[in-house]
């Protein structure tokens, strides 16, 4: 069974959903129960930040091999993390109208998570206007190592040293406070794992597709 | 002598300071009477299942590429 993987990130999103509702979590004032969106709303980043981080290795492995293989995996993971931050972007922006008042609040990561959204557009329309594949491959390989640094900067560097209502930002509390509380601890991580396991999924999807799609345009190569 | 002032002192402060900590935390507005009532179990129940419909669906999706892969190798290979 060589799918066991995707069967297992389902098995854990749907315990994430199930505990995630049921298990009692800290009364916190403001939060109070919203804070079981961070079963839901946080792994959307985490699942988005592993897609990059694949999207730029194979981005490295196209470029020092000059592999199609490589070049294809990275376009599609990078493709397949894009839902994930719209989705983290629009749940988190529900979440915080509720818990710090406006739909957009000034805050760095909402403007680096922006920024960086952007940044990704970018690399995409950057591919489609090259027509040369191996061209396309190696430009586009080389902005992806540059986009993924930016967006490290953005939404995990910047937002430590700069004042923000995120937890573990500026004087906030951290991972650490919510840490404290085993209960939480034994969904959240779960469904970080799901949640990855899934995009993974995606991407493969992409990936076989996007293959079948050039054997089916240029035949057998 | 000295010491049994600081001492009662320093059990003064310890209560205080209990009592302080007492009056900042107000009663946080939780979602109890909702879970009590035990209909939870139904959201959970719907929402377990448009999940696992949705991957179902997948897994399907799944298995028809794998389809078509195994069609288009033996066609161009």
């Amino acid at each position: 069974m060589k799918n066991w993987w995707k069967i297992l990130g389902v098995l854990l999103v749907l315990y994430s959903i199930i505990g995630g509702f049921l298990i009692p979590v800290p009364a916190v004032n403001r939060v109070s129960e919203s804070i079981r969106n961070l079963y839901f709303h946080v792994p959307m980043w985490f699942a988005m930040i592993v897609l990059a981080t694949i999207s730029v290795i194979y981005s490295v492995i196209a470029l020092s091999k000059s592999s199609e293989d490589a070049d294809i995996k990275s376009s599609q993971s990078a493709s397949a993390a894009i839902p994930f931050a719209l989705i983290g972007l629009i749940t988190g922006s529900i979440w915080a109208k509720f818990t710090w008042g406006n739909f957009w609040t000034n805050d760095p990561k909402l403007n680096g998570v922006a920024a960086s959204l952007l940044i990704y557009l970018a690399y995409f329309v950057l591919r489609s206007s090259i027509a040369d594949e191996q061209k396309k491959a190696r430009i586009s390989s080389i902005y992806n190592i540059f986009a993924y640094v930016m967006m490290i900067v953005f939404i995990l560097i910047i937002p430590r040293f700069v004042d923000s209502l995120h937890p573990g930002n500026g004087g906030n509390m951290a991972f650490g406070k919510y840490d404290l509380d085993n209960n939480m601890r034994t969904v959240f991580y779960p469904a970080c794992i799901g949640w990855i396991l899934m995009g993974v999924w995606f991407t493969e999807i992409r990936v076989r597709t996007e293959k079948l799609k050039r054997k089916y345009l240029y035949g057998n190569d | 002598m000295a010491t049994t002032k600081y001492f009662i002192a320093f059990i003064l402060l310890i209560f205080f300071s209990a009592t302080l900590s007492a009056q900042n935390s107000e009663p946080v507005e939780m979602a109890d009477l909702f879970y009590r009532e035990g209909k939870i179990y139904l959201v959970i129940a719907i929402v377990s299942i448009v999940f696992g419909g949705m991957a179902l669906y997948l897994f399907l999706m799944d298995r028809k590429i794998t389809r078509i892969e195994k069609k288009i190798n033996d066609k161009y290979v």
